[in-house]
């Protein structure tokens, strides 16, 4: 996630909405990525990081900056996108269109080469996709802030509201499932 | 430390840099003699670690945005907007202008100030001066009228002293 500056925080919390606005552009990609590869369905993932804006947004006045924002972004959209995810597995008559993720960007014309290696990219993004949907919610939560995001063990188990043992003991059978999902160890 | 045990750090700690120097150090050296475990801690980074780190951070479509303001505006809107009673409030006062009584009680007071104001200052003596002027420039039109036979007709009472005197 990009840096947010404490004078935006302060300014949103003032009720300026372009301020919230700059806190959206410097989170958006983390809070929908986070809830695309847990939920696993776009359409879900729009209304989580819909939900997680306006919880952000409903509860910025009390936030007092006593932990970091970036924590509190993260356990929001942690624990919104898998009550989502349990919500929309609860569902007897849920959607099954797990789709792939597809880019958003425009697609340019590529030459032969750039089409063969944009196949092989699809490809293996596919394949790894799949094997993350093989995870329970949990395991993939922990596996998406530590693998795509990038946290660390503290800001994963902030994020999880976890203790760090479950936090590596999560990771190990998320790695051991994906290890053997991918065709070994 | 066994090789079972050696991989389970190896699946947590040492590939995502939270082991210590001395623990990290203590793989390494196991690393650089079990081929099995090398093999394993190879696998795990080109087969899952580092694929996923190639993962991209998705954008969510600009629509999510324009919902979230959309959505906010709204509340403001409903927030600042004013409820049935002000409404029915509103109406009434527009229908039956009424001072408020903050405003009617300033008003009674000043009027007061100002009548009292007139009454016991200086401008009170100015009106009893222009009073006396007045009376006595009445009196001034009537002993005229009196020298044109007025007073003549006014006061005569057709006596035989009368007579004899005028």
């Amino acid at each position: 996630m990009e840096d947010i500056q404490r004078e935006t925080i302060e300014q949103a919390q003032a009720g300026d909405i372009a301020a919230f606005e700059r806190i959206y552009r410097a989170a958006s990609g983390f809070v929908y990525s986070v809830a695309l590869r847990i939920t696993n369905n776009r359409q879900e993932a729009q209304e989580v990081a819909q939900d997680v804006f306006l919880k952000i947004y409903h509860n910025l006045k009390g936030f007092q900056f006593r932990s970091s924002f970036k924590t509190w972004v993260y356990r929001v959209t942690a624990n919104t996108a898998l009550n989502a995810y349990k919500k929309m597995s609860r569902d007897l008559n849920r959607r099954q269109d797990f789709d792939s993720i597809i880019d958003t960007q425009a697609v340019s014309v590529d030459t032969k080469k750039e089409m063969e290696e944009r196949q092989e990219r699809d490809e293996q993004k596919s394949r790894l996709e799949s094997l993350l949907n093989s995870l329970n919610p949990d395991q993939r939560a922990a596996i998406v802030l530590r693998e795509i995001q990038g946290l660390n063990y503290e800001e994963i188990s902030q994020a999880l509201n976890i203790n760090i043992n479950t936090v590596r003991s999560r990771l190990k059978r998320a790695r051991q499932a994906l290890l053997a999902a991918s065709g070994g160890g | 430390m066994d090789c079972k045990k050696i991989q389970e750090i190896i699946m947590t700690d040492y590939i995502d840099g939270e082991a210590s120097k001395t623990l990290r150090e203590e793989i390494e050296a196991h690393l650089k003699i079990c081929e099995g475990c090398r093999k394993f801690e190879q696998a795990l980074r080109e087969r899952v670690s580092e694929p996923l780190r190639k993962l991209e951070q998705v954008k969510p479509p600009e629509g999510v945005w324009q919902k979230i303001k959309g959505s906010i505006e709204e509340e403001q809107a409903e927030q600042y907007a004013p409820s049935f009673l002000e409404r029915l409030l509103d109406f009434l006062r527009n229908s039956f202008p009424v001072r408020k009584p903050v405003f009617a009680f300033s008003t009674a007071i000043s009027v007061i100030l100002i009548a009292l104001f007139f009454s016991v200052g200086p401008f009170h003596k100015q009106q009893l001066v222009k009073d006396y002027i007045e009376e006595k420039a009445e009196f001034m039109v009537s002993l005229n009228r009196s020298v044109n036979g007025d007073l003549e007709r006014d006061l005569s009472f057709n006596t035989a002293i009368e007579r004899y005197l005028f």
